[in-house]
């Protein structure tokens, strides 16, 4: 079994946007060592392209239906990190957005040290 | 005849003594003179070459002598020359390590100098990095409490206009 046909059945266990339980355990059970290992990591990329993490400065910031308004079909994992200061940052699989005051900071000092 | 007679003049004894005469110098001639004479001839031969000899010695002499007395002109003059060479060498010599001393020595504070250039550029770098980090961490302290909710809702709209615009 190629990685193509893995990642066939990576897709198949999904019902919806959720993780099927009893399908994964079928598959699981069908595959080699090997295949298995190989089926885990597609599933922790594929979970990692579906998930975006979004870190705020304070609780008063979340505004949880503007987040999903802005990121559809996707899930939304929310932390918070008071260094941030204040404003937003954003993860969506490899792409990375800092739009708050503590990344301004550091691009002047950044700069600074130029 | 008697006047021979009277002086005691006998022929018979003059031819015997004639002939005699002949024999004896015949004998003689015939072993003595022949050989006094070969010795002496030869006493004189050798005595010519002996001269002969010493002349053609006194000669050679004469011209290893002049030989000698150019040997000792020219190794003297070589000597001569040796020495100039050998002066006029160790002059360059001394020329030429004055000169790469000094080279080396202005090398040395060149180089010295462009490390304390660097040295003081990286001093220089170092502390304007420890002073904006100071800076931005004291920033960052003291913006916490500057910033009301109001600022914190506002630039948190701000940010999300920008979202809005930047693909996903």
């Amino acid at each position: 079994m190629n990685k193509k046909y893995v990642k066939r059945l990576c897709v198949a266990s999904y019902k919806g946007n959720t993780l099927d339980q009893k399908r994964v355990k079928k598959i699981t059970s069908l595959l080699t060592r090997k295949e298995l290992k190989e089926y885990i990591n597609i599933l922790k990329l594929i979970e990692k392209k579906k998930t975006v993490f979004v870190t705020l400065a304070s609780k008063l910031q979340l505004n949880k239906s503007t987040f999903q308004k802005l990121f559809p079909n996707k899930k939304i994992v929310y932390n918070y990190d008071t260094s941030l200061i204040a404003g937003v940052q954003t993860i969506n699989y490899d792409i990375v957005y800092n739009l708050n005051v503590k990344n301004e900071l550091e691009k002047i000092e950044a700069s600074i040290n130029e | 005849m008697e006047l021979l007679k009277n002086f005691g003049f006998d022929p018979i004894l003059l031819a015997a003594q004639i002939v005699n005469f002949i024999i004896v110098l015949w004998v003689l001639k015939k072993f003595l003179y022949k050989p006094i004479l070969e010795v002496l001839r030869k006493r004189q031969a050798a005595i010519e070459e002996g001269i002969r000899n010493s002349e053609q010695a006194e000669k050679r002499l004469a011209e290893t002598l002049d030989k000698e007395k150019n040997i000792l002109k020219e190794a003297q003059a070589e000597a001569k020359k040796i020495i100039e060479d050998a002066k006029n060498q160790s002059v360059e010599i001394l020329k030429a390590a004055k000169d790469s001393a000094q080279l080396a020595g202005e090398n040395l504070i060149a180089e010295a100098r462009q490390q304390i250039t660097q040295q003081t550029q990286e001093a220089e770098k170092g502390l304007r990095k420890t002073v904006s980090s100071i800076a931005i961490e004291f920033l960052q302290k003291a913006v916490h409490e500057i910033f009301e909710e109001k600022d914190q809702q506002r630039i948190m709209s701000k940010a999300i206009k920008q979202l809005e615009k930047k693909p996903n």
